[in-house]
């Protein structure tokens, strides 16, 4: 038998004050397995774990159970000294009596009654714990970036070191949403040149494999320890090892199909602001090829639609408006806007330029766009002016800014949940704004919101400056010790822990036809030994025999 | 032997005897066969006196093979206070079987047995039941065979339970007035001695059961023959066990049947494609599942020395194959060849277990 | 044109190398199934036995487990047992590739208990039965099953044998692989011109009808732990009936293993002090409730388990009850389609709730 020590822990006042430790130590000294019960005023505090220690190798007790607070607080705390005493950190087991039983009720009695219980239940578990060993792997300090846009070329360079390796996965080829513009905000730099020289130095680098043309299909695993599957076009499959994945994906731009009044679609020479920005040729021409003279840039295309103010589409537009001007002087552009949205510093001053270039702005309440006589016309309604209606060659629709293509697939894929507007949820909107729930992704780009190309570089510094500082290479992760088995001789190879299994650690051994627990990547949440209908999967600290025992002590 | 008697039929008496150890602080339990309020007859651990007029100790209906059920209940450790436990003479001798395979343990138990007229078989329909139990009863005095007993039962020579603490002696009693309780062991007589100062001297031997067991030494002859064990060959074993649907039912109640995962339902039994194709090719046709024969052979081979002939098997065999009285048949050449018999002396080691020179020496052949 | 027959032309056209199929065993009184290439064998198995001693599923099973065999075998069952064999593919015991179902509508089987006793009595009733599919004496399982034909299950022939009488036979092919056996054969066709969808169309609304009537007399009889109790009150815990049953496919049933039953006797003994007594073997109750919860989204209602009770608990008959409903609930049905995954093992995060906030449940 076991030799089993029982602590009390006062908590200062917060347990003594309710509960009635000295009746505790009454009941429990008749329980002839426990060898014996201390009380301490603050078992958390220096002193408190000293006194701990020392008392369990002085009495030479084999296994603990401790009431106090919640495991949450202090249990990593308590198996430390555990550990120090020279016993095994899992020969424990922590009982919560100020959370669930002196915080819970003012009435001292029932209190009391449901510590003991619990306390009770906490020594018979202990008796079947199993010593379990903590094991440590050395991290993976690579990145994948998933996504070749300017952010994820930024965060690429920045990340890639002699000792750090960074894989940079893209659908098609390197470039994003900028492959398609000309000119950039907010000092109207040639868009094909900063992004040539961000490639080329990706292309350089020797610290970062390009996988271009390819998908991830899978990512399991976690921070410091992060396998990916990818395949490409061709079919070929590879497997990325990798300590930190981010995704840096382009936002997309709204397309108002649904939209009837702007026509698009339906009418000719209707375009987004992107469609536009794609054309190749130089010169500023309706679809039939003939110069346009006159063209209409509207605002906030499915602004209600979409349900919030993209930001960055005003200055787009004036942005758009100037190129056409700078390429063919003598176009006529009128700017049709709903508010001027212009929330950085450096776009006053754009706007008073845009305007000096001898570009109109019209404000409207309404706008309708219609086919007349080949050309298109915008009917609109200003405020204090009712119904003007304009003719001209050319409409371009400024729409806002919607999620990445993939973002509900990316959600799903590594657990980060999504918001309302379907762009995936920041850790903290204000702490952490470049991390996730889950630890070890990060986002940028356009992931988790509309923003201009200094707000993605901005972000790709943050994320790059997060990876660095904690992912560092030589750092040990402790792995989970609390994991899940799978008995060789009982399993049937059903497959149903495989199915169940969230974090892809079960999977089927095909010669021996048994499920395999693959012990680095389980979390150890037990969801296989519910499902398995045998009992041949089991958990290593939450085995049948453990929590029979607590349950008989607690229904008793 | 020393001996109380309680005028009353036998299961009131054996209610009167566990209440008095009960008010003496003398047991904390019971063990026995008893009829619960949804009408089913099933052995249970009673700790409440309450439930003492509920129990049927002696009613000729086994539902499951009391040493194994004490066996579940004692397996990993004893039971830290008395327990009475009621139970007929095979059961006891399948519990002793069981303690030499580690299977359970025998501190603070008290046994109380009663010379056996066996049971009633568990395929009987209810109304059926109600009919042969009055048969039971009147032919407890000479024990006539009655139509509807387990088959192992007429033919068991080994109803009388030389290891119980308290013997009951209910072959050739009229019953209905006195019951007598034997106190067979030192063990009875502290614990039952201070029940009543009138105590007398009995002999479990009478002419009765002499004559029960002659009777029943013929019927085994009978069975004998007619299962014509010793030329079945191979075309008779098919006949015997073709119904055999695998079930491994008769494993799974056999009191002597411990192992926790037969070998037959290992996955070292599961097997390849390619052994399936090779059996195939060779005979051109296959029964699956397989092995059905090999199952019952290597079964008998496994627990034939310690089969104590209860007759749970064939009371639950769903395809009525007499496998209670093969074993049982069997399983007694196998223990005279050992000249062992199982539940008889809980120091006598298991055959199996044991080297001894004189083992390599032939076995004699029954030429009878 | 027989089933045999038809069967002697596939192999002679080499669509399968080996038959998996019901023969008659050499006493007599039951039947076995086996796997046979040999020619003469092949002509004697049974393919519509009036019993059912064990699923064939549980014979797939066995075969299959480890692996698909090298020939392809044609597998001649009831729809019932390759429902069963269906829903095991799933969940990985037993491999479909290299077989090819043959099913056939199905009257139903009777108790191999009875059968057992009087063979011939049964074989003769049976072949009456066969023509018009009227007869007393089946399984009350079988009595109550809706899916005795071809709808319902994943099968690649089957026999539409209702209805048709006399030497011809009508083949449905119902999968791609039926479609490529039956192609090969040089069969001259004929116009399908039974009545037969409305034969089946009678049977099934008898047997809803009987469905009914049983699930409503079960109900009550069930409700309320007093009552579970009281249904079970003759199990000794023997456990046929899971070891019969098709589904049922753990190595060592959770309620045969040491958790449940090598366990502290301080448990059984405290036990038996709350409440007085504990009956041996333990768990009785536990047992049955908790294999209906591991198994009954699958369950095809065979009636296997009820047919190797040793005590003649109706235990088919709950079983059947909870899994229509069970069944009802996430409108799933064991057997139709391999595609169509076990709802347990599928997480879908908006469902129930009708379940969950209705206060009477429904």
């Amino acid at each position: 038998m076991s030799k089993i020590g029982l602590y009390l822990c006062k908590c200062g006042p917060n347990i003594a004050e309710v509960i009635d430790l000295d009746s505790i130590v009454q009941s429990i000294s008749q329980d002839k397995t426990v060898a014996g019960v201390q009380i301490h005023n603050l078992l958390c505090s220096e002193d408190g774990k000293k006194f701990l220690a020392e008392s369990i190798k002085k009495n030479e007790f084999e296994r603990i159970v401790i009431a106090a607070c919640s495991p949450k607080q202090h249990e990593a705390t308590f198996m430390q000294v555990l550990s120090s005493a020279g016993l095994n950190p899992y020969m424990m087991q922590l009982v919560n009596i100020r959370e669930q039983c002196a915080w819970v009720t003012p009435d001292k009695n029932a209190a009391t009654a449901k510590a003991l219980t619990c306390i009770r239940a906490a020594i018979n578990r202990v008796k079947y714990h199993a010593l379990l060993e903590k094991k440590e792997i050395e991290c993976d300090p690579g990145v994948i970036i998933i996504g070749g846009s300017i952010t994820g070329l930024e965060t690429a360079l920045r990340t890639a070191q002699h000792d750090r390796k960074v894989y940079l996965v893209e659908e098609t080829t390197l470039g994003g949403r900028i492959k398609n513009m000309r000119v950039l905000l907010p000092l109207m730099a040639s868009a094909r040149e900063i992004l040539q020289a961000k490639i080329d130095a990706v292309r350089n680098n020797k610290h970062i494999e390009i996988l271009e043309n390819c998908t991830i299909d899978d990512i399991l695993g976690f921070f410091g320890n992060f396998v990916a599957h990818v395949h490409a076009q061709d079919k070929k499959e590879h497997e990325l090892k990798a300590g930190a994945v981010v995704l840096a994906l382009d936002a997309q731009q709204f397309t108002p199909t649904g939209l009837s009044s702007f026509g698009y679609g339906q009418i000719e020479n209707v375009f987004t602001a992107a469609e536009f920005e794609a054309l190749s040729s130089d010169k500023v021409v309706t679809k039939s090829g003939k110069p346009a003279d006159s063209v209409a840039i509207i605002h906030c295309v499915g602004r209600k639609q979409l349900g919030y103010c993209s930001k960055i589409c005003c200055a787009n537009s004036m942005k758009i408006a100037r190129d056409i001007v700078s390429r063919s002087s003598g176009t006529k552009v009128i700017q049709f806007y709903k508010d001027l949205c212009l929330p950085d510093k450096s776009y006053d001053r754009f706007y008073e330029e845009t305007q000096s270039k001898g570009i109109q702005f019209i404000r409207y309440n309404e706008i309708e766009i219609e086919q007349k006589d080949g050309h298109v016309a915008v009917k609109v309604n200003s405020p204090g002016d009712e119904g003007i209606k304009i003719t001209v060659d050319m409409i371009i629709l400024s729409t806002g800014i919607t999620p990445p293509s993939r973002a509900a697939e990316f959600a799903r894929m590594f657990n980060v949940p999504i918001d309302e507007y379907g762009f995936l949820k920041q850790e903290h909107t204000i702490l952490e704004p470049v991390s996730t729930i889950t630890e070890g992704v990060f986002i940028c780009g356009g992931m988790y919101g509309p923003g201009d190309i200094t707000d993605s570089l901005a972000q790709a510094g943050a994320v790059a400056g997060k990876i660095l500082s904690s992912l560092v290479p030589g750092k040990l992760l402790e792995l989970e010790a609390k994991t899940s088995t799978v008995s060789e001789t009982m399993c049937m190879g059903c497959g149903a822990c495989v199915d169940i299994c969230a974090y892809g650690a079960v999977k089927l051994d095909q010669n021996k036809n048994i499920s395999v627990v693959n012990e680095v990547l389980c979390r150890g949440c037990g969801n296989c030994a519910s499902v398995c209908p045998s009992g041949a999967a089991g958990h290593r600290h939450f085995t049948t025999r453990q929590i029979a025992q607590e349950m008989i002590q607690i229904l008793k | 032997m020393k001996t109380i008697k309680i005028q009353k039929s036998p299961d009131r008496a054996i209610q009167d005897v566990l209440r008095y150890l009960f008010e003496n602080d003398k047991i904390d339990g019971v063990f026995s066969l008893i009829k619960k309020g949804n009408g089913s007859h099933v052995y249970s651990l009673i700790t409440k006196k309450e439930l003492l007029s509920e129990i049927i100790p002696t009613f000729p209906l086994m539902p499951a093979n009391a040493g194994k059920m004490v066996s579940q209940l004692t397996v990993l450790e004893a039971v830290k206070k008395p327990i009475a436990v009621v139970l007929r003479p095979c059961e006891l001798r399948a519990l002793y079987e069981l303690v030499k395979v580690e299977q359970a343990k025998l501190d603070n138990l008290l046994f109380i047995s009663f010379t056996c007229s066996g049971v009633l078989s568990l395929k009987l329909k209810k109304d059926e039941l109600d009919q042969k139990i009055q048969a039971y009863w009147n032919n407890i005095g000479t024990g006539e065979l009655i139509k509807g007993l387990r088959e192992t039962c007429t033919m068991c020579t080994e109803f009388i339970p030389y290891n119980a603490d308290i013997i009951i002696p209910l072959i050739g009693q009229s019953l209905s007035q006195e019951t007598s309780f034997i106190m067979n062991t030192e063990k009875g007589e502290k614990y039952l001695s201070g029940m009543s100062s009138e105590q007398s001297e009995e002999n479990i031997e009478s002419d009765e059961i002499e004559a029960v067991r002659k009777k029943r030494t013929e019927q085994k002859k009978t069975v004998f023959s007619n299962l014509k064990l010793k030329d079945l060959g191979w075309d008779g074993m098919i006949n015997v066990f073709g119904r055999c649907i695998n079930c491994y039912a008769c494993t799974s109640v056999c009191p002597v049947c411990y192992c926790v995962l037969c070998y037959i339902r290992s996955e070292e039994k599961d097997k390849l494609p390619l052994s399936w194709q090779k059996r195939l090719n060779k005979n051109g046709s296959l029964r699956i599942p397989d092995d059905t024969i090999m199952y019952h052979l290597v079964r008998l081979l496994h627990v034939g020395v310690m089969c104590v002939g209860c007759g749970m098997c064939s009371d639950v065999c769903p395809t009525d194959i007499p496998i209670a009285s093969i074993f049982t048949t069997v399983g007694e050449h196998m223990q005279e060849t050992l000249e062992y018999k199982p539940g008889k002396d809980l120091e006598e080691p298991m055959p199996l277990a044991v080297v001894n020179p004189e083992d390599f020496e032939a076995a004699p052949i029954e030429t009878e | 044109m027989t089933v045999r027959k038809l069967i002697h032309a596939f192999m002679e056209k080499k669509c399968f190398q080996a038959v998996l199929a019901p023969v008659r065993i050499p006493s007599g009184e039951s039947f076995a199934y086996e796997l046979m290439n040999d020619r003469t064998k092949i002509e004697q198995c049974e393919p519509l036995p009036p019993i059912m001693p064990i699923p064939g599923a549980r014979v797939l099973r066995d075969l299959t487990r480890k692996g698909e065999p090298d020939f392809k075998i044609l597998c001649i069952m009831h729809p019932c047992e390759i429902r069963a064999a269906v829903e095991l593919a799933k969940l990985r015991q037993v491999n479909l590739n290299n077989i090819t179902f043959m099913s056939f509508d199905c009257p139903g089987v009777f108790p191999t208990k009875d059968y057992i006793l009087e063979p011939k009595k049964y074989d003769t009733s049976y072949d009456e039965i066969l023509k018009t599919f009227e007869g007393e004496n089946f399984r009350v399982s079988c009595t109550t099953c809706i899916h005795f034909s071809d709808d319902g299950i994943m099968t690649d022939i089957h026999i539409a044998n209702l209805g048709i009488n006399g030497d011809k036979l009508l083949v449905q092919a119902l999968s791609k692989k039926g479609e490529e056996c039956l192609g090969a054969l040089d069969l001259s066709l004929d116009q399908e011109t039974s009545n037969r969808q409305e034969k089946i169309n009678t049977v099934r609304k008898k047997r809803e009808a009987n469905r009914e009537k049983l699930f409503s007399e079960i109900r009550p009889q069930v409700k309320g732990m007093d009552n579970l109790d009281s249904y079970f009150a003759d199990c000794i815990n023997c456990h046929n009936c899971m070891r019969v049953c098709p589904i049922c496919y753990c190595r060592q049933c959770f309620f045969d293993s040491s958790d449940t039953k090598r366990v502290e006797t301080d448990n059984y003994v405290s036990r038996a002090r709350k409440k007085g007594g504990i009956a041996f073997p333990t768990d009785t109750l536990l047992f049955h409730l908790g294999r209906m919860s591991h198994m009954n989204l699958s369950c095809i209602g065979c009636g296997a388990c009820e047919d190797a009770c040793a005590r003649d608990v109706p235990v088919a008959q709950i079983f059947n009850f909870m899994a229509d409903q069970l069944q009802k609930m996430f409108e799933y049905l064991p057997g139709r389609n391999i595609e169509e995954k076990i709802p347990v093992l599928t997480y879908t995060e908006d469902e129930l709730h009708e379940y969950e906030d209705a206060k009477e449940k429904p």
